[in-house]
């Protein structure tokens, strides 16, 4: 398999931040910072609760940048710790009750560009709400899952990877969460039924 | 892939993560069969919608984060490195370095086969007492000093000390602990925050033992009991006020009896750490304050001496002015709770547990605009309920 050259250049950034460089480790974060918000905003819910989450895995991340190998995907192993830190920090909120506040649709959530009519920008932050209201219901399992193949954009394999489970338990829980999604949020507005 | 594609095949083709050859016997049976087809497209249109989600915010600028690693890098030194400010050429203090190691290394191995067995370095600042067989031993400028087993720790302010390699205690000034070991201490009378890293260490006292995991916490024997207050990590409990086997995360264990006024609350900034200038080194970022009644009886949160004191936080400057205060419940809690007044008192249903957390973003620590947030969730109930509040520090 060819190299991909954006993870050469991610290897080669992690192999500085090993050595304890400063400098290469804040590049780290400039290329991944934004991915790990994200990912951790859409798995938690919660934008104050993922900034803090964001800092104390790039805080593990240098702890733990001595012992990396070179082994697989740099974002892989990025997603991994962040997946870990993430569940650990749910779990202490209790999974019944994650602190998942879909609904508060942040500014961003109306597009800047354009402009609009005020009925459409309502029914979008309306639809966007629900989808993260669906999203927050979905079991961690199935959240983790559908975020990183839908929302994170991974593939199968590394999804796999961070994951901790097989290629094949990827898809059904993809399956599973896409229906249980779907039935929750039912058909998008405006559509005929 | 000799079967006819499942749901999970046609799932995994809307996202675009099939491998090419699965992909391609998928398409051609999705062409074949218009049922199938009618399948994907819904599953197609259905994924079509996370396209709008919200942008998510930016993380917080790398200064926080280079901040963080600069206190993590240095967090023994904070008490020693207040007489020594200022900047230095990194050259002197390479040297500097070089010379300790080299006085380090020469005198270890005599000084540790001098050490009795069961000794412990102390970095302790001022206004802290070590009384050794009833007797205090002399008063010592900031220092390192040695202690033993059965050696009493006093103070009568705040007062801050490293314990061995793992664990950082402020204990309140009237406080007393006792020293058990590297990873026990009994905590006699007043209170004591403690900082551990992770590892078993515990805190025994007069009403129940505290053990922890890993974690940051103080402990509070005020008025004859028991109560835990979590800042991160997890602390197990056990006394006779909390009940066998209690354990909290984030969170503070409220003595409740059926009794009124047995219930009481602290300020939040009790938590912060000073140093022996009186400069506060730091604040909880969160707290969670956490109810239990363990009765049969329905039981009223009140505040001491009152029959319906509001249930609020109250924000207040070190020097006790105060900052603002927040009503933290809402109207619509109704599992296991009963609320009385909006913001007022609750009862809590037997057997009902609820929570309490508060955020101070950022936290208070110079003048400016701040914003507080409080979160409640009643047991068995999702949803989180918040309040927020403005706070001004001049």
């Amino acid at each position: 398999m060819p190299a991909d050259p954006a993870d050469e250049a991610d290897r080669a950034l992690m192999a500085r931040v090993r050595g304890g460089d400063r400098k290469a480790f804040e590049a780290l974060y400039e290329r991944y910072g934004s991915p790990v918000m994200r990912f951790l905003v859409r798995l938690g819910g919660d934008r104050a609760l993922a900034e803090d989450l964001t800092q104390d895995v790039f805080l593990k991340v240098w702890r733990a940048a001595p012992g990396w190998r070179p082994l697989g995907r740099v974002s892989t192993w990025l997603f991994t710790i962040a997946k870990h830190h993430a569940w650990n920090e749910l779990a202490k909120r209790r999974r019944r009750a994650p602190f998942f506040r879909g609904g508060d649709a942040p500014p961003g959530a109306v597009p800047a560009s354009g402009q609009p009519a005020p009925g459409e920008v309502l029914a979008r932050v309306e639809e966007a709400a629900a989808v993260e209201r669906a999203l927050g219901a979905l079991s961690p399992r199935l959240r983790l899952v559908f975020v990183l193949l839908r929302l994170e954009g991974l593939d199968l394999a590394e999804t796999a990877k961070i994951a901790g489970i097989p290629v094949g338990t990827v898809k059904s829980r993809a399956a599973a969460a896409e229906a249980a999604l779907r039935a929750r949020l039912g058909r998008p507005p405006g559509r005929r039924p | 892939m000799a079967r006819p594609p499942r749901h999970a095949d046609l799932v995994a083709r809307a996202l675009d993560v099939l491998p090419d050859a699965e992909r391609r016997v998928v398409d051609r049976a999705i062409e074949a069969d218009p049922s199938l087809r009618e399948h994907y497209e819904a599953i197609a249109g259905h994924l079509l919608r996370y396209d709008h989600l919200p942008p998510a915010p930016p993380p917080p600028p790398f200064a926080h984060l280079a901040e963080a690693l600069d206190r993590e890098a240095a967090p023994d030194l904070r008490i020693l490195r207040l007489a020594g400010r200022g900047a230095r050429p990194r050259r002197g203090l390479a040297w500097a370095a070089a010379a300790l190691v080299a006085l380090g290394v020469a005198l270890w191995a005599p000084w540790t086969s001098r050490r009795p067995s069961g000794e412990l370095q102390l970095v302790q600042g001022l206004g802290l007492r070590v009384a050794r067989d009833g007797v205090t031993l002399p008063a010592r400028a900031p220092t390192v000093r040695a202690v033993r087993p059965g050696d009493v720790l006093t103070c009568e302010r705040p007062a801050e000390a490293r314990l061995g390699p793992r664990v950082h205690l402020v204990l309140d000034g009237g406080g007393t602990l006792r020293v058990d070991g590297g990873e026990a201490v009994t905590l006699l009378s007043g209170r004591a925050f403690f900082e551990v890293a992770p590892g078993a260490f515990r805190v025994d006292t007069p009403y129940g033992r505290v053990r922890v995991l890993g974690t940051a916490f103080d402990v509070d024997l005020r008025e004859g009991s028991l109560a835990v207050a979590v800042a991160h990590g997890r602390v197990d409990a056990a006394g006779t006020e909390v009940g066998p086997g209690a354990s909290w995360r984030k969170g503070r264990l409220a003595p409740l009896q059926d009794a009124p006024g047995s219930w009481f609350r602290r300020p939040q900034l009790d938590l912060e750490l000073v140093d022996p200038t009186g400069v506060v080194l730091g604040r909880p970022l969160a707290l969670v304050l956490a109810f239990h009644n363990p009765g049969n009886l329905p039981l009223t949160l009140d505040g001491p001496g009152t029959s319906r004191t509001p249930v609020w936080v109250r924000f207040e400057t070190a020097d006790g002015a105060l900052l603002g205060e927040l009503p933290v419940l809402s109207a619509n809690v109704t599992k296991g709770l009963e609320l009385l007044e909006p913001g007022g008192a609750v009862t809590l249903a037997p057997g009902a547990r609820a929570e309490l957390a508060v955020r101070i973003l950022p936290p208070i620590g110079s003048p400016g605009a701040y914003r507080c947030e409080a979160l409640y969730r009643p047991q068995d109930q999702p949803a989180v309920l918040s309040s927020s509040l403005a706070i001004e520090v001049r």
